[in-house]
């Protein structure tokens, strides 16, 4: 055998045993494969004799011709093949005609494979450098909050004791002579007891909210009736109802709801939500109110027919400090209320939201457990 | 096991030795040395003698890299001493990790460790030194043949940053060749991450 016949014969032995970057098929003049090697059985995933060459490359607008191909066998053609792992792989082909067959050679762009490896490494590292330059921030982040709610903690604690002697000494004042003085120092004292009353509301929500993002809120759960707790919040809020001449309508789906619950926290979850709604009700509409009662959950919700929360506002309603749209009292506050109710709700195991447009209004409902740490189908 | 895992790509395998390391609460310098730097060493020395490809290698880098991540919520949580330190590789160095491992033993000792990652261009590093004023400075070094790369930057330091103390480590020294270093009286260098360590606790 001479040289040249004996090193074709090894580079087909070569081709055909050994799982090297060069794949062949050779075809008929239909395109039906006869013949291919290990790289390219490997790569498809399933020996391709008998499939036709079209089902073994991707060729979404069937622009491929098998006779193109073959008469400009010179240049390379940049084919893609499916795969075993059905992410297509690109090769460079030729083609050559030999009697009644044609065989095609693919092989990978070795210039774009290195381009390809470095760009991936390179990307790696960033993402890598990426990710830890972010657990380092979320754990800053979150030492810095931890400061802050010690510190409004801390502020929300001193500021108490205060403005309560105000509020103590303010109310002395208007029972002792509050109806021996003029009507407009008599006004004065009522300003500055709505005044004090209104800080000392927003005092205790900060304080409240800095307890439960600290995590240290405990909740006390005891078997508790959910329909009696939401009516006794609407007896509650009954002064404000008038004051603001909104009128309340209140159902259940049943006479009692059990519910293993912390009863105060949840009366001030209730209480949020219909401040809420009467603050955003308009005069002489009626806030709805509703507890259903479900195989492992107790829903509730609250309805108001004020204006529509615009939906940037809606991404971030129960965000602290963020008030849930224009208030038609006028009232000022926080803004911590729907962010306690969250938290609570949260802790409860349960979920919030809310939902607003121009037909139904804005109701705010959530979902607990009616036992603690039980699942429930959300 | 685990460095069985980590070249056949068994990402999920190796996470869970990793999360079960962590949730025994094994120091992460116990971790970093013992499972990830180890392993890694292993990793290199069969890719030197060709036992394993590159993409093996790179592989199991990017799977350890990644395993990083799921100790950093203890790491950043050690209480902060209000000192920092550069980490880099020097220009045309493509291993990040050990260098990335050294910034972690920092953060873990309470430091403030800005690593910069791999081939970092000389002037942005000086950039950031300036920018910084860190206590210290940390180079990586994995290839030796890119001393000379490390000798202009310890240059340029010397010269911007008289003074500075610089650690110098990596994979590049294993053979203690470190003779390119005596003309640096602020250079010091560290073979291991105990010896790392070591020297922060004695600072």
């Amino acid at each position: 055998m001479n040289p040249v016949t004996e090193l074709d014969s090894l580079c087909g032995d070569y081709l055909r045993t050994i799982d090297s970057a060069v794949l062949f098929v050779t075809m008929d003049r239909s395109g039906t494969i006869i013949d291919s090697n290990r790289t390219a059985d490997t790569i498809f995933g399933k020996p391709l004799n008998g499939m036709a060459f079209r089902d073994f490359i991707v060729d979404f607008h069937s622009t491929v011709s098998l006779e193109h191909l073959v008469t400009a066998h010179e240049s390379r053609h940049l084919l893609s093949v499916n795969t075993a792992s059905d992410i297509p792989q690109s090769l460079y082909f030729s083609f050559y005609e030999h009697g009644e067959f044609i065989t095609g050679f693919g092989s990978p762009d070795i210039r774009e494979q290195e381009t390809f490896r470095k760009q991936i490494l390179d990307v790696t590292n960033q993402m890598s450098n990426l990710a830890r330059e972010l657990h380092k921030q979320k754990i800053e982040l979150e030492r810095l909050n931890a400061l802050k709610n010690r510190f409004i903690g801390m502020a929300a604690h001193d500021l108490r004791k205060p403005v309560g002697l105000v509020l103590s000494y303010n109310e002395f004042l208007l029972e002792d002579i509050g109806n021996d003085i003029d009507p407009e120092h008599r006004s004065f004292l009522e300003i500055i007891e709505k005044a004090s009353f209104n800080m000392k509301r927003i005092i205790d929500d900060f304080l409240e909210l800095s307890i439960i993002e600290s995590g240290s809120l405990k909740l006390e759960y005891s078997n508790s009736d959910i329909v009696s707790l939401f009516r006794e919040v609407i007896e509650e809020h009954d002064i404000e109802f008038k004051r603001r001449s909104v009128n309340v309508a209140f159902g259940s789906s049943d006479t009692e709801i059990m519910a293993v619950l912390d009863g105060p926290k949840l009366k001030q979850v209730a209480g949020n939500l219909l401040s809420n709604a009467i603050e955003h009700a308009p005069v002489g509409s009626t806030v709805r109110v509703r507890i259903d009662s479900r195989i492992d959950y107790v829903e509730t919700a609250v309805w108001n027919t004020g204006d529509v929360i615009p939906p940037e506002t809606m991404n971030n309603l129960f965000e602290p400090y963020v008030r849930s749209g224009k208030s038609s009292s006028g009232s000022h506050h926080a803004g911590l209320g729907l962010a306690i109710a969250r938290l609570v709700v949260k802790e409860h195991g349960g979920i919030i939201w809310a939902e607003s447009d121009e037909e139904c209004g804005t109701v705010f409902r959530f979902r607990i457990p009616v036992r603690p740490g039980g699942e429930y189908d959300i | 096991m685990y460095l069985a895992h980590l070249i056949n790509g068994n990402r999920r395998e190796c996470e869970s030795i990793v999360k079960a390391a962590n949730d025994d609460k094994e120091s992460v310098r116990d971790i970093y040395e013992n499972l990830f730097q180890q392993s890694m060493y292993e990793v290199g020395e069969l890719w030197e003698y060709n036992r394993i490809s590159v993409a093996v290698e790179h592989m199991a880098t990017a799977i350890t890299e990644h395993l990083l991540s799921l100790i950093y919520p203890r790491l950043f949580s050690s209480e902060r001493i209000g000192r920092s330190a550069v980490i880099a590789c020097v220009a045309n160095e493509y291993h990040q990790l050990g260098g990335k491992m050294v910034a972690d033993i920092f953060e873990m000792n309470g430091w403030d460790a800005y690593f910069l990652g791999a081939n970092t261009p000389a002037h942005d590093l000086m950039e950031l030194i300036d920018r910084k004023s860190p206590e210290l400075i940390g180079l990586s070094l994995s290839i030796y043949f890119n001393i000379e790369n490390l000798r202009m930057v310890l240059d340029s330091i010397h010269e911007r940053f008289p003074n500075r103390p610089v650690l110098v480590g990596g994979q590049a020294f294993r053979w203690e060749e470190t003779n390119v270093l005596k003309g640096y009286p602020d250079v010091e260098y560290i073979p291991n991450l105990t010896a790392l360590e070591g020297y922060l606790n004695g600072r």
